[in-house]
C-alpha cells in the first residue's frame, strides 16, 4: 500500500471558504444534538427526580465501561416530526462495551412523555434490534416506556415492520444465541412488557420498575379492581412470585451493577477474522475534511483527499487506477481492518460500473469488508451509454453487491441520487451500517432536476390542452418542487425518517466505522456465491 | 518438677507457656473449643483436648470439665494463664482437692487479693499506703457523708469491679449523688453487686506496678517495676519496663511496699502489686492481681529471667529460683499489645480474618503471639492478637526498635491499632517519658491517622483495585478498537 | 461508568481514561499513567507516574487491606461502595420462603447485624436452613419466637437502618 499524496492546497481561497461552511454546519449538527439530547421540560426532569430516577444518559455512562467509546445511532431521529416533540425519537440506542463485551443498547428516554412509543420511536428500536441480530450482538434494554402512543397506533402497532417486529427480533436473536438482558427502571406496559419478558435475563428495580400487560387504570377500568402498580408487577412480585424477572435490584444503581454482572459471565463472541493490522492514524488530519467537503451539493471533489483522511496512515492499494476512473477502488485499513473502499469520483459510467462489480467479487473472494463513500448523482443517461448498455452494467454492480457475503458499510459523504444509490449500497441493500454527513442530500434526482422536469411535465399539460403557457404557474411548479426537494433531500429529514444510522462530524467517521466493522466481525460471513467474473 | 501440664487457656499466654514448658522437658496438654481448633496453641501442645459446649469463652471457664481432662490426661500441674479461670479461688481449691498443682497462688491469697475492698484494708493494715476512701457499708446517706469527707475529686469504684466499668469521676459535691447512684446500678448492671466505694482521685496519676514472686512461705522478691500508664478505655496498651522519669528512691520505696504486702500475705508464686503515683511523688496501693500479667514479658527482658520458669518451678516446691540480691534492672524494655481494633473509631473491637501476618525479627525484638496467618478472629474472644516486646539498651533505643518493629508487621484482614502504636512511638510527649493515664485521651489529636496523602491514596485504591476481576476486565479486556479509542462520544 | 470505592469512608472514583500505549487512571483532578507489575503472592508492585511502589495486599471479601509503606489503608471495594451508600434503603424484613418452624434465634431485638450475618434457624422438611441479614441494620422485631410454627411468606425478623455513624470518634 501506498501514502495517498495530498493535492489539498490548504491555504487556498476555496479550502478557507469551504472549512468555515463546514466548520458552521458541524456546529449547527452538534447543538441539534445537543438539545435533543439534553434539553428537556423542567416538569420532566423534576417528575423523573421525585421518583429518584436517573436520567437515560446517566444510566449509559454507568453501565458502559470507563473510558470507552459509544456510537450512537440517530440521534436526530424524529427531529422533524411530530413538531419535534419527541427528541431522538424518545430513545437511545448505540453500540458500546459493557464488562468488556460489545453490546447494542436500548434505553428509553421517559424524560419524553413518560417514554412513550411514537412510530419513529418503534423504527429506531427495530433498527437497533435488527443490527444486534445482523451483528450477532448482544443487546442491553434500559427499559422505561410507558408503551405506545395510543393516538398514533394505526403508525406503529399493525405492519410487519412496526412495533411486532421488536419481539420477532428478539425471540430470532435469543434462537441465534444471541444475548439480551433487560434492566427495568420504570413502567413497561402492554406491548412493552415483552422487552423484560422476552429477554434471556433481566433486572428489576425495586419501586420503580414494573412490568405488566395492563397497568393499574387499565384493570380498574376493565375489572373494577384496585391495586398498586407493586402489587400488579412490581420488582418482589416478579422475582419471587411470577418468575417474568430475575433479579430484584434495590436501586438503579444496584440494576447497573447486577446487570453488568450478568454482561460479564457472557462467553465471549468467536469473531471472524479478518485480515488486520496495527492501527495507525491517518498521516492527514482529518480536520481537513471540513476544507474538502463541498459547500454546494452540485460541486464535485476528489474521493482519494477523503479517504487519506479516514484509513490507517493514509495508506491505500489502489485497484485498477486508469479504468472507470470515476470510481475509486481499493483496499485500505481502518482501525487496522482491512476494508475495500468504493469511492465516488464522478457520474458511473460503463467502466466504473464494471469496475465496481468486479473489485467486489475480489473483496467478496478475499472476505474483505466493503466501504462505500457515496458521492453520487447516478449512472450516466444517454443514446451512446444506453447503446452501451448502461442498465446491465449498472445491474452487474448491484448484484455484485446484493450477492456479497462480506459486511457493507455506507458513508453518505455529499449526493446520493438516482440509481447511483443503488448500486453503491442505499439504505435498501442491507449494509450493515449506514451513516450520513451533514452536507448530504438524497433523491430519486437533484432538486433542480426534479423541478425542471415536473416544469416540462407541466409545459406539456398545459400545451396538450391547448392552454395558454404561463411562465409564472410554471414557476410555481418549479419552486414548489425545489422547496419540497430542499426538505426532503436534507440529511436531517433523511435522518429524522431513519434513512441512516445517523450524522457523523466528518472527523467521527473514522472511529465510527472502526466500531461499525469491529461490531460486523461476530456474525459469521455468508455463504460465498461465483467465483470472479472478468467484466 | 511438674511433669506435664495443662494449659487452661488459649491464644498467645497458652503459647507462651507451652514454649518453657518444652524448653524444661515438661509435656503439655492444650485445651482448645471448636472455634479455635486452627490456634496454635492446639498444634504447639503436645496433645490438645476439644472442650465441649456452644460458647466459647464459657468453654474455657467450665471448672469441671478442665479438671476432668486433668484427670484423664494425668498431668499434675494446670496453668491457669491470665484471664478465665487465673483468678478464680473457687477452682484453685477445686484443682487442688483433685491433686493437682495449681500453677499460681493458693486460694486463700487469691481471696484476699480478688475483692478490692478487702485486699485495700490488708494493705492499709500492713502500713501500705492506701488512697483516701469511704466504703459503702450502710445506707446510702451515710455513705455520701463519708465520700464528701474524702474530698475531691473523687473517684467512684465498683468493689467487686475492674477495667473501668462503672468507674465515675466526680468533682463537685453537687454531683456525688446522681454520679454514686449511677456508679452502683451499672456496677449491679456488670457485676451482680451494687456496692462502691469512694476515693481520692489522684490527678495525672500513674500507673506502676511491681513484679513479685513469692514460695509461700513468706519469702518474697520482686523483680522492679512496670510502667503501665498508657491506657486506652482504662486498659493498658504500652507497658515499660523500668518506669521513665521515676527515681531510684521512690522505686525502692514502691518495691519494698510490694514485697511488704505479698510477705504479709505469705504470697505464692508470681503476682503483681499495682500502685497509683501521683505527680506529687504519692504513691497508692491499687489491687493485686494473682496471675501472670500480660506485660510480663518487658519484666523478663530487663531482669533476664523467664517468669514462666519461676512459676512451674514454685509450683513443683522448688522454692524460689533466685534471690533479690542477683536480680537486677539492665536496660529497657517496651511492650505494645496488638488488638483487634478500631483506634479510629473509639477502638472498638474489630473482627475479622488474619489474612496476612508477617513477623518482625531480629536482636531484641520479641513477638508473643497466639495467632497464624488464616486465622478468624472473631467477637468469641478478647481483641488481643498479640504482644510486641522489645528491649534495648536505653528507652530511646527500646522505643526505636519498637517503631521499625511495628512498620515491619504485617498483619492485614483485621483492623488493629499497629499504626496507631507506631505513632505513639513517634510521639514527643512519649518520648520525653512524661506518661499518665490520660496520656492517650490527651495526645488523642497527634495520635489521628494523618490523612492520606494523595500518593498514598492512589496507590492503594489502584492496589486494591487490581485485585478485582471487575476492575481487570475494565482495564484490560476491552475489545479493540475500543480499547483504542478511549472515552468518545459521536 | 466510574469505579467507585471507599477509602477511610470516603468515596474515591477511579475512570479510566485511556489504554493504549499506556493505562491512564483519573482520580479526582489528577491523572496517574498506571503500570501494574506481575507479582506472585500477596505482595504488589504498581508503577503509578513511573515511580515504582510495592507493598502488601489481602482482599478481605469486598474490602482489601493495603499496606505501603508503613502505614495499612482499608480500602472498599466498589460493592462496599454500594452497600454502604444503599445501607438501610430496603431488604427491611426476613421472610419466610416456606412453612416450618424456629428452631433457634441468633439475634435480639436491638442488637447491630452485618449483612450475612445469621439470624434465625428454621426447620422446614426435616432441613434446617440458617437466614441471614440482607444488609446491615440493627433488629427492629422478632416476629416469630424460638419453637413456633409459622406459614409460608410469614414475617421472621424485621430490621431497622443503622443509626447515622457518629461525626467524630468521642474522646475519652
Amino acid at each position: 500500500m501506498t501514502i495517498i499524496k495530498s493535492t489539498l492546497n490548504t491555504s487556498s481561497e476555496e479550502f478557507r471558504q469551504r472549512y468555515a461552511h463546514n466548520k458552521k454546519a458541524v456546529a449547527e449538527l452538534r447543538e441539534m444534538q445537543r438539545v435533543a439530547r439534553h434539553i428537556r421540560p423542567q416538569r420532566d426532569l423534576d417528575r423523573l427526580a421525585k421518583q429518584g430516577k436517573m436520567l437515560p444518559r446517566e444510566r449509559l455512562e454507568k453501565l458502559l465501561d470507563p473510558g470507552t467509546p459509544f456510537l450512537e445511532f440517530s440521534t436526530l431521529a424524529a427531529n422533524r416530526a411530530y413538531n419535534g416533540e419527541s427528541p431522538s425519537a424518545s430513545c437511545i440506542t448505540g453500540i458500546g462495551t459493557i464488562s468488556g463485551q460489545e453490546v447494542v443498547i436500548h434505553a428509553d428516554d421517559a424524560s419524553v412523555k413518560g417514554g412513550a412509543w411514537y412510530p419513529l420511536t418503534v423504527k429506531k428500536i427495530v433498527r437497533a434490534l435488527e443490527i444486534a441480530l445482523e451483528n450477532h450482538l448482544p443487546m442491553v434494554h434500559l427499559c422505561d416506556s410507558a408503551g405506545g402512543q395510543l393516538q398514533l397506533q394505526s403508525d406503529l402497532f399493525p405492519d410487519k415492520h412496526l412495533a411486532g417486529r421488536m419481539f420477532r427480533h428478539q425471540a430470532m436473536m435469543s434462537k441465534y444465541g444471541i444475548k439480551q438482558l433487560a434492566l427495568v427502571f420504570g413502567q413497561c406496559t402492554a406491548g412493552g412488557a415483552y422487552i423484560p419478558g422476552l429477554c434471556d435475563y433481566n433486572v428489576i428495580v425495586r419501586g420503580t420498575g414494573a412490568v405488566f400487560l395492563g397497568g393499574p387504570p387499565l384493570v380498574k377500568a376493565a375489572t373494577g379492581a384496585i391495586v398498586t402498580s407493586e402489587e400488579l408487577g412490581g420488582c418482589d412480585m416478579h422475582t419471587q412470585i411470577s418468575g417474568t424477572c430475575d433479579y430484584p435490584a434495590d436501586s438503579e444503581d444496584d440494576a447497573i451493577r447486577i446487570g453488568r454482572d450478568i454482561v460479564a459471565q457472557w462467553e465471549k463472541p468467536k469473531k471472524w477474522s479478518i485480515q488486520q493490522a496495527v492501527p495507525e492514524a491517518p498521516l492527514y488530519d482529518p480536520d481537513e475534511l471540513y476544507g474538502i467537503i463541498p459547500d454546494d451539493i452540485k460541486k464535485g471533489f476528489e474521493m482519494r483527499e477523503v479517504i487519506a483522511r479516514i484509513v490507517d496512515g493514509s495508506r491505500f492499494h489502489e485497484y485498477q487506477p486508469a479504468y472507470g476512473t470515476t470510481l475509486v477502488c481499493g483496499y485500505a485499513n481502518i482501525w487496522g481492518f482491512k476494508v475495500g473502499i468504493l469511492a465516488n469520483n464522478g457520474i458511473l459510467f460503463n467502466d466504473s460500473s464494471l469496475k465496481a462489480a468486479h473489485f467486489m467479487e475480489l473483496c467478496n473472494q478475499n472476505n474483505t469488508p466493503l466501504l462505500f463513500l457515496q458521492n453520487i448523482t447516478g449512472f450516466m443517461i444517454g443514446t451512446e451509454y444506453e447503446r452501451a448498455g448502461i442498465t446491465k452494467d449498472g445491474a452487474k454492480m448491484i448484484m455484485a453487491q446484493v450477492g456479497s457475503h462480506v459486511p457493507k458499510f455506507t458513508v453518505m459523504c455529499h449526493a446520493s441520487f438516482g440509481a447511483g444509490n443503488y448500486g453503491m449500497c442505499g439504505r435498501a441493500y442491507d449494509g450493515r451500517f449506514l451513516f450520513t454527513w451533514p452536507n448530504h442530500q438524497i433523491g430519486v434526482m437533484g432538486g433542480e432536476q426534479a423541478a425542471n422536469t415536473l416544469a416540462e411535465v407541466k409545459l406539456n399539460q398545459l400545451k396538450r390542452n391547448g392552454q395558454e403557457v404561463n411562465e409564472e404557474i410554471l414557476n410555481e411548479v418549479r419552486a414548489q418542487t425545489l422547496k419540497a426537494y430542499e426538505t426532503q433531500t436534507s440529511a436531517y429529514y433523511s435522518t429524522s425518517e431513519l434513512w441512516d444510522d445517523g450524522i457523523l462530524d466528518p472527523v467521527d467517521t473514522r472511529n465510527a466505522l472502526g466500531m461499525a466493522i469491529s461490531a460486523s466481525l461476530n456474525a459469521p460471513l455468508g455463504d460465498r456465491g461465483y467465483g470472479v467474473f472478468r467484466m | 518438677m511438674l511433669k506435664k501440664v495443662l494449659i487452661a487457656n488459649r491464644g498467645e499466654i497458652a503459647c507462651r507457656v507451652i514454649r518453657t514448658c518444652k524448653r524444661l522437658g515438661i509435656a503439655t496438654v492444650a485445651v482448645y473449643h471448636h472455634e479455635d481448633r486452627l490456634a496454635p496453641h492446639v498444634k504447639l501442645a503436645d496433645t490438645a483436648v476439644q472442650l465441649k459446649g456452644d460458647v466459647p469463652t464459657a468453654a474455657y471457664l467450665d471448672q469441671d470439665q478442665i479438671i476432668a481432662i486433668c484427670q484423664e490426661s494425668e498431668v499434675d500441674g494446670i496453668h491457669p494463664g491470665y484471664g478465665f479461670l487465673s483468678e478464680n479461688a473457687g477452682f484453685v481449691q477445686k484443682v487442688t482437692e483433685a491433686g493437682i498443682a495449681f500453677i499460681g497462688p493458693d486460694a486463700a491469697s487469691m481471696n484476699l487479693m480478688g475483692d478490692k475492698i478487702r485486699s485495700r484494708n490488708f494493705a492499709r493494715d500492713h502500713g501500705v499506703p492506701v488512697a483516701p476512701s469511704a466504703l459503702q457499708d450502710g445506707d446510702l446517706e451515710d455513705f455520701l457523708k463519708k465520700a464528701e469527707a474524702v474530698g475531691f475529686p473523687l473517684l467512684i469504684k465498683a468493689s467487686a469491679g475492674g477495667g473501668g466499668k462503672g468507674m465515675k469521676i466526680v468533682r463537685q459535691a453537687s454531683e456525688l449523688r446522681e454520679q454514686i447512684t449511677t456508679a452502683a446500678s451499672e456496677a449491679q448492671r456488670y457485676f451482680g453487686d451494687s456496692r462502691v466505694y469512694a476515693e481520692r482521685l489522684v490527678e495525672l496519676p500513674r500507673h506502676i506496678e511491681v513484679q513479685v514472686v513469692g514460695d509461700g512461705n513468706g519469702n518474697v522478691v520482686h523483680l522492679f517495676e512496670r510502667e503501665c500508664s498508657l491506657q486506652r478505655r482504662y486498659q493498658k496498651i504500652v507497658e515499660e519496663s523500668p518506669a521513665p522519669n521515676l527515681p531510684k528512691e521512690l522505686r525502692d520505696r514502691i518495691c519494698a511496699a510490694a514485697v511488704k504486702l505479698a510477705q504479709a500475705a505469705n504470697y505464692k508464686n508470681a503476682g503483681t502489686v499495682e500502685f497509683i503515683l501521683g505527680a506529687d511523688g504519692e504513691f497508692y496501693f491499687l489491687e493485686m492481681n494473682t496471675r501472670l500479667q500480660v506485660e510480663h514479658p518487658i519484666t523478663e527482658e530487663v531482669v533476664g529471667v523467664d517468669l514462666v520458669e519461676a512459676q512451674l518451678k514454685v509450683a513443683s516446691g522448688e522454692g524460689l529460683p533466685f534471690k533479690q540480691e542477683d536480680l537486677k534492672q539492665t536496660g529497657w524494655s517496651i511492650e505494645c499489645r496488638i488488638n483487634a481494633e478500631e483506634p479510629e473509631k473509639d477502638f472498638r473491637p474489630a473482627i475479622g480474618r488474619i489474612g496476612r501476618l508477617q513477623v518482625p525479627t531480629g536482636e531484641g525484638v520479641r513477638f508473643d503471639a497466639g495467632i497464624v496467618e488464616g486465622q478468624a478472629v472473631t467477637p468469641a474472644f478478647d481483641s488481643m492478637l498479640a504482644k510486641l516486646i522489645t528491649y534495648g539498651a536505653t528507652r530511646e533505643e527500646a522505643a526505636e526498635l519498637m517503631e521499625a518493629a511495628l512498620e515491619d508487621l504485617v498483619m492485614l484482614g483485621v483492623p488493629n491499632n499497629i499504626d496507631y502504636l507506631a505513632r505513639i512511638m513517634r510521639n514527643p510527649a512519649f518520648l520525653s517519658g512524661k506518661l499518665h493515664t490520660g496520656f492517650l485521651p490527651q495526645e488523642a489529636d497527634s495520635l489521628i491517622a494523618p490523612e492520606p496523602t494523595a500518593e498514598e491514596q492512589i496507590v492503594a485504591v489502584l492496589a486494591a483495585a487490581f485485585t478485582d476481576v471487575d476492575f481487570q476486565r475494565i482495564a484490560y479486556e476491552i475489545p479493540e478498537p475500543h480499547a483504542s479509542i478511549g472515552f468518545w462520544r459521536n | 461508568m466510574s469505579y467507585e470505592m471507599l477509602l477511610n469512608e470516603q468515596d474515591i472514583s477511579l475512570d479510566i481514561l485511556a489504554r493504549r500505549p499506556d493505562l491512564k487512571i483519573k482520580s479526582g483532578d489528577s491523572t496517574y499513567t498506571v503500570f501494574e507489575m506481575p507479582s506472585d503472592g500477596a505482595e504488589f508492585e504498581i508503577e503509578v507516574d513511573g515511580e515504582l511502589y510495592s507493598g502488601y495486599r489481602y482482599v478481605s471479601g469486598d474490602e482489601v487491606y493495603v499496606r505501603i509503606g508503613t502505614r495499612t489503608f482499608i480500602v472498599g471495594l466498589p460493592q462496599a461502595s454500594l452497600r454502604a451508600h444503599s445501607q438501610g434503603k430496603t431488604g427491611d424484613a426476613l421472610h419466610a420462603d416456606m412453612p416450618g418452624t424456629v428452631i433457634s434465634l441468633h439475634t435480639e431485638v436491638g442488637a447491630e447485624v452485618k449483612a450475612g450475618d445469621k439470624l434465625i434457624t428454621i426447620e422446614s422438611m426435616k432441613l434446617q436452613v440458617g437466614l441471614v441479614a440482607p444488609r446491615d441494620g440493627v433488629v427492629e422485631a422478632i416476629h416469630v419466637p424460638a419453637e413456633t410454627a409459622f406459614d409460608r411468606g410469614a414475617l421472621l425478623i424485621s430490621l431497622a437502618p443503622l443509626a447515622a455513624p457518629e461525626a467524630a470518634p468521642a474522646k475519652s
